[in-house]
C-alpha cells in the first residue's frame, strides 16, 4: 500500500475497462469522454471535489445510470455499449453507498443473506460464518440496523456486499457519515478486510488522506475526467498538472524560469524533480509543498508571516516573500512564531520541485 | 425501526434511467381509466341538441351557479373561523387536554354530510325536536329560514372543519422554531414575531385549506339536497331523475367540473408554496409553547363548545332517534346486508386504489420526468371531479357498453376509484419520499430485479404508507352517496342509501340505526390513522 505497484499486480490483467464514458444531466456534462482501466485485485481511490462526477462515475460503473456513450466492459462482460445495457442485478458488482442503506426492517443477518438467499444453504452458511467473523459482527446477527453504532453499520454493509463476492466492489464515500476519530481507525479495518477478500475495489472520497492511505493507486478526477492515475507517491511528488499538485496536498505556486536542469525563481534556483524537455528560458510555475522550505526567524529575512494555522502536531505559516508571492510553510516544533515576523527561506539539497509550464 | 433520512438524500429520489416498461404500461392503463369519465363527460356534454344548451345556460342555471359559489365561499370561510384558533390553542399553547382535543376535533370527519343534514333537520326542521321542545315555552311553532342557505352553512361548516385543521395543525407544527427564534434575537416581541414569523408561514395553509374546503362544498350533494338548497350537484341529479334530458345533466357536470378546476388549481398553486416551513438542515427542535394564562378558559370554552355542536349533539340525536324508533316499535332492525354491501364497496375501492396507485407512486417519486407528472396529474382527476359528475359519466359509458357491465357493482367500484385515487396516493407517496432510493439501489446490487426488490424492500417499508391510504379511502368510501344512489345494481342497498332514502322522506328513526353503523363503522379507520400519529390530509 502507498508503494508503486508490484511487478506482478502489473501483470495482472485488467478487470475494469472504462472507454469514452460520458454522461450529462441536462446541459452539463458530468462525465466527459473518461477512460478508465482497472487491475485485478487493486483498490483505486478516486480523489476529486464534490461535483466532479465521482459518484456518477461509480453509478454508472454499476448500472444504477445509464451512460450517454461509451463502453463499460468487466473481464469479458460487455456492461455497456451503444444504448445496450446490462442491468445492475446482473452485473454482479457489489456497491457500499455513503449512507450505506442497510435495510432497515431486516436484522443484521437477514441484511448480509439478502443477496445470496438463492445460493443452498450450507454455501449460505459458510459465507455468512466468513464476513461475519471477516467485519468482526459476530454477535450482532439480530440486531437492527438502528441499533448498530455507525461504525458497526458500516461493516455490516461491508458484509453484506461482501457475501455475494462480487468481483468488483464499488465505495461510495463510505465514510464520510462517521465521525473524525473514527474515521481513521476505521479505515484501516476497512481495508484489511477488503485485502483479506481479494476484491478490486473502487473508492470514491473527496479527502485526500483517505485516498492516499488507503489505495494501490489514486484517480485524480477533475471535471468529469481523470487527470492522473497514480500510486499515492507518485501523485504527491510526480503530479503532471497544477490542479492535480493542489489536489495531492496544500500547494503554493510561484512562477519561475528553466535553466538547466534547475528553475529561477525569487526564492533563488531551484532544483527540478524530473529532467523536463522544457527549453530554458521558458516560465513555469514552480509547485511548493509545505515541508520544502524550512524558516528561521532572521531581522534581515526576506519573508514576512502573513498568517498562521495551528493544527496540533504542527503549525502551517503562510510568507510573503520579497516579490510579493505567498508561500506556504509548516513548522513541527511549537514556536512562537507570530504574524509580522521577519523570516529566511532555506531549502536543503534533497528537496526537488516540480514546475508546470504557464 | 424506519430510520427518516437526511433532508439531502430525500431530494434525491429520482434517477435517470428509463422507466421499466411494465411500469409504463401500468402507468398508462390507470391514467386512461382516471380520466375516461371526465372525456366521456365531454364528449357527452358536445353531443347534446341545442335544446340543452339553452336550457342548461338560461338565468337559472346563473342562479344555480351563484348559489354554489356563494355557499362554497361561506363555508370555506365558516370553517377557517372556526379551526384556525382551534389548531392555535391545540397545536401551539398549553391548554389543558391538548391530546383530547385533537381527537374529538377530527370525528366529524366521520359523519357524512347527510347525515349532519338528517340530525340538523330533525332537530331544527319544522317539528323537529327543537322546536317541541321549546314551543310550549316560547310559543314559536316553527323555525324560520333554517332550510337553504343557513341550514347548509351550518351543517357544512360544522362537518368540514377538520380539513382546515387538520392542515393549519401540522403547518403551526411544523414551523421551525429557529426561526421564531431567530427574531427574537433580532428583538421582536411575541406578538410581533407571531404576526410577521408565524403567520406567513402558515398563510399558504391557510389558504389551501379554504379552497378544499370550498371544493368539497361544491361537490357536496347529501346535505344541500336534503336542505334543499338548489347547488349544481341537486340540479344534476334532478336532471339526470327527471331523465328525459340526460345531455342538460352532462352539460352542468362539465361546467362544475370546470369551476372545480379551478378550485383545483387555485388549491395547487398555493399550496405549492407551503414548501418552504421549513429550509434548515438539521434536527427540528420541539416549539416553545405559549402560555396563554386565563385566556385558557375562553379557549376551553371555544373547543367545547365545537365539539359539542359538532360531534356530541350528532350523537345525541341518533341515539334519542334510535332509541325512540325501538320503543315506538318501529322496525329499526338494521338489514345486515346493507352493511355487507357498504364494506363490500369501501373495502374493494380502497384494495382497488391502493393496487393500482402504489407502482403510480412509486414511479412518480423514482422517476421525474414529464410522463411521470402527465400520469400523475391524470390521477388527481377525481380530485375536481364531483362525485355525481363521475356517476352521471359512467352512466354514460355503462349504457353505452351496455349489458355485461351497466348495472352492475363494476361500474360503481369504478366510479369509487377514480374519485378516491388522490386520496390514496398522498400518504403512499410522503412514504416513499423517506424510503431513500439507495436501499432499492442496494438490492439491485445485490442482484434482485425490481419484481425481487418490490418485494423485498419497498414494500415491507411502505406499509405504513399502505395502511393510511387504504384506511383513507375506505373511509371515503364508506361515505359515498351519489355514486352509489346513481350507479348501484337494482335492489342493491347500503347503508348509504339507506340513511338517505329514509332521511329524505322524513322517517328520522328508521335511519337512526344505518348512521350510527356508519359511523362506528368509519371511525374505526380513523382510530387507527389517528392512534399511529401521521395524520394530514
Amino acid at each position: 500500500m502507498g508503494s508503486e505497484l508490484d511487478d506482478d499486480k502489473i501483470m495482472n490483467p485488467v478487470l475494469l475497462e472504462c472507454r469514452k464514458l460520458t454522461k450529462r444531466f441536462g446541459d452539463k456534462l458530468v462525465i466527459d469522454h473518461l477512460d478508465l482501466d482497472l487491475v485485478d485485485g487493486e483498490i483505486l481511490s478516486i480523489l476529486g471535489p464534490s461535483g466532479c462526477g465521482k459518484t456518477t462515475l461509480l453509478r454508472l460503473i454499476s448500472g444504477l445510470e445509464q451512460p450517454d456513450g461509451g463502453t463499460i466492459k468487466l473481464g469479458a462482460d460487455v456492461f455497456f455499449t451503444d444504448g445496450k445495457s446490462v442491468p445492475t442485478n446482473k452485473r454482479g458488482l457489489g456497491m457500499v453507498f455513503q449512507e450505506y442503506a442497510l435495510f432497515p426492517h431486516l436484522t443484521v443477518e437477514q441484511n448480509v443473506l439478502f443477496g445470496i438467499s438463492k445460493l443452498p444453504s450450507n454455501i449460505r452458511e459458510n459465507r455468512i460464518h466468513k464476513v461475519m467473523g471477516m467485519t468482526k459482527l459476530d454477535g450482532l446477527e439480530s440486531r437492527f440496523p438502528s441499533e448498530l453504532s455507525g461504525g458497526e453499520q458500516q461493516r455490516a454493509a461491508l458484509a453484506r456486499t461482501l457475501a455475494t463476492q462480487p468481483s468488483l466492489m464499488l465505495m461510495d464515500e463510505p465514510f464520510s457519515n462517521l465521525d473524525a476519530s473514527l474515521r481513521s481507525s476505521l479505515r484501516n479495518e476497512v481495508e484489511n478486510i477488503l485485502r483479506l477478500s481479494e476484491a478490486a475495489t473502487i473508492f470514491v472520497t473527496h479527502d485526500r488522506d483517505e485516498a492516499f492511505s488507503i489505495s494501490d493507486r489514486v484517480a485524480i478526477m477533475l471535471e468529469g475526467k481523470i487527470h492522473q492515475i497514480d500510486p499515492p507517491d507518485q501523485i504527491y511528488f510526480w503530479p503532471t498538472t497544477k490542479n492535480v499538485a493542489s489536489m495531492g496536498g496544500i500547494c503554493s505556486f510561484i512562477p519561475g524560469v528553466i535553466s538547466n536542469n534547475s528553475v529561477l525563481t525569487s526564492l533563488g534556483e531551484l532544483p527540478l524533480r524530473v529532467n523536463t524537455n522544457l527549453r530554458n528560458g521558458t516560465h513555469v510555475e514552480v509547485s511548493i509543498r509545505p515541508n520544502d522550505f524550512i524558516m528561521t526567524p532572521d531581522p534581515e529575512g526576506t519573508g514576512v508571516v502573513t498568517e498562521k494555522e495551528f493544527r496540533g502536531d504542527d503549525t502551517l505559516f503562510w510568507v510573503e516573500t520579497a516579490t510579493g508571492e505567498t508561500i506556504c510553510c509548516k513548522h513541527k516544533i511549537r514556536t512562537t512564531l507570530f504574524v509580522g515576523l521577519r523570516v529566511s527561506l532555506s531549502t536543503d539539497q534533497y528537496v526537488k520541485f516540480n514546475v508546470f509550464p504557464i | 425501526m424506519i430510520k427518516k433520512n437526511p433532508i439531502s438524500q430525500i431530494t434525491d429520489t429520482s434517477n435517470t434511467r428509463p422507466i421499466p416498461s411494465v411500469l409504463v404500461l401500468i402507468c398508462l392503463i390507470v391514467a386512461l381509466f382516471a380520466i375516461s369519465p371526465l372525456v366521456y363527460l365531454a364528449i357527452e356534454a358536445s353531443q347534446t341538441g341545442t335544446d340543452s344548451w339553452v336550457w342548461t345556460f338560461r338565468m337559472n342555471t346563473v342562479w344555480i351557479l351563484w348559489r354554489s359559489i356563494i355557499l362554497a365561499i361561506s363555508v370555506a370561510a365558516g370553517t377557517l373561523l372556526i379551526a384556525t384558533p382551534i389548531a392555535f390553542l391545540t397545536s401551539r399553547t398549553n391548554i389543558p387536554f391538548r391530546r383530547f382535543w385533537n381527537l374529538i376535533t377530527t370525528l366529524p370527519l366521520v359523519i357524512p354530510s347527510y347525515v349532519g343534514a338528517y340530525i340538523f333537520l330533525s332537530m331544527m326542521g319544522p317539528n323537529g325536536l327543537l322546536q317541541k321542545a321549546l314551543s310550549p315555552i316560547t310559543g314559536i311553532s316553527q323555525f324560520p329560514g333554517l332550510y337553504g342557505y343557513t341550514g347548509s352553512l351550518l351543517v357544512l361548516t360544522f362537518l368540514n372543519y377538520p380539513y382546515v385543521l387538520l392542515t393549519l395543525r401540522s403547518a403551526m407544527s411544523q414551523i421551525d422554531p429557529s426561526q421564531e427564534e431567530s427574531a427574537r434575537i433580532l428583538g421582536l416581541g411575541r406578538i410581533n414575531i407571531f404576526r410577521r414569523v408565524s403567520i406567513p408561514q402558515i398563510r399558504p395553509a391557510l389558504l389551501s385549506s379554504g379552497l378544499l374546503v370550498a371544493l368539497y362544498t361544491l361537490s357536496d350533494f347529501g346535505a344541500v339536497s336534503l336542505l334543499r338548497y338548489k347547488t349544481f350537484t341537486w340540479s344534476i341529479y334532478n336532471q339526470y331523475e327527471a331523465s328525459f334530458d340526460r345531455g342538460s345533466a352532462a352539460l352542468l357536470s362539465v361546467v362544475l367540473c370546470l369551476i372545480a378546476t379551478i378550485f383545483v388549481y387555485m388549491e395547487s398553486t398555493t399550496r405549492g408554496k407551503t414548501s418552504y416551513f421549513r429550509t434548515s438542515m438539521g434536527v427540528a427542535r420541539n416549539q416553545e409553547r405559549f402560555d396563554i394564562g386565563w385566556w385558557k378558559i375562553p379557549g376551553i370554552l371555544l373547543c367545547s363548545v365545537v365539539a359539542f355542536i359538532s360531534v356530541v349533539i350528532p350523537v345525541i340525536v341518533l341515539t334519542y332517534w334510535l332509541v325512540r324508533g325501538i320503543s315506538h316499535g318501529e322496525k329499526t332492525v338494521l338489514n345486515p346486508e346493507t352493511i355487507v354491501n357498504s364494506l363490500l364497496i369501501s373495502i374493494l375501492t380502497a384494495v382497488v386504489v391502493v393496487t393500482i396507485i402504489t407502482p403510480i407512486a412509486y414511479v412518480a417519486t423514482r422517476y421525474r420526468n414529464v410522463f411521470s407528472s402527465l400520469v400523475e396529474k391524470a390521477c388527481f382527476t377525481g380530485f375536481a371531479l364531483p362525485s355525481i359528475a363521475v356517476a352521471i359519466s359512467l352512466v354514460f359509458i355503462g349504457s353505452y357498453i351496455g349489458k355485461p357491465i351497466y348495472q352492475s357493482l363494476f361500474l360503481l367500484i369504478f366510479a369509487c376509484v377514480v374519485l378516491y385515487l388522490p386520496i390514496g396516493i398522498s400518504p403512499i407517496k410522503s412514504t416513499l419520499l423517506q424510503i431513500s432510493p439507495r436501499l432499492e439501489e442496494s438490492s439491485s446490487t445485490l442482484g434482485k430485479g425490481l419484481f425481487n426488490t418490490s418485494l423485498a424492500v419497498t414494500l415491507p417499508l411502505l406499509k405504513p404508507g399502505i395502511a393510511m391510504a387504504f384506511s383513507l379511502v375506505f373511509l371515503v368510501s364508506m361515505k359515498e352517496l351519489p355514486a352509489v344512489l346513481i350507479l348501484s345494481p337494482l335492489d342493491f342497498h347500503t347503508l348509504t342509501t339507506t340513511i338517505w332514502s329514509y332521511s329524505s322522506e322524513a322517517f328520522f328513526a328508521k335511519a337512526a340505526a344505518p348512521a350510527l353503523i356508519l359511523i362506528l363503522v368509519s371511525s374505526m379507520p380513523l382510530a387507527i390513522i389517528f392512534f399511529k400519529g401521521g395524520f394530514r390530509t
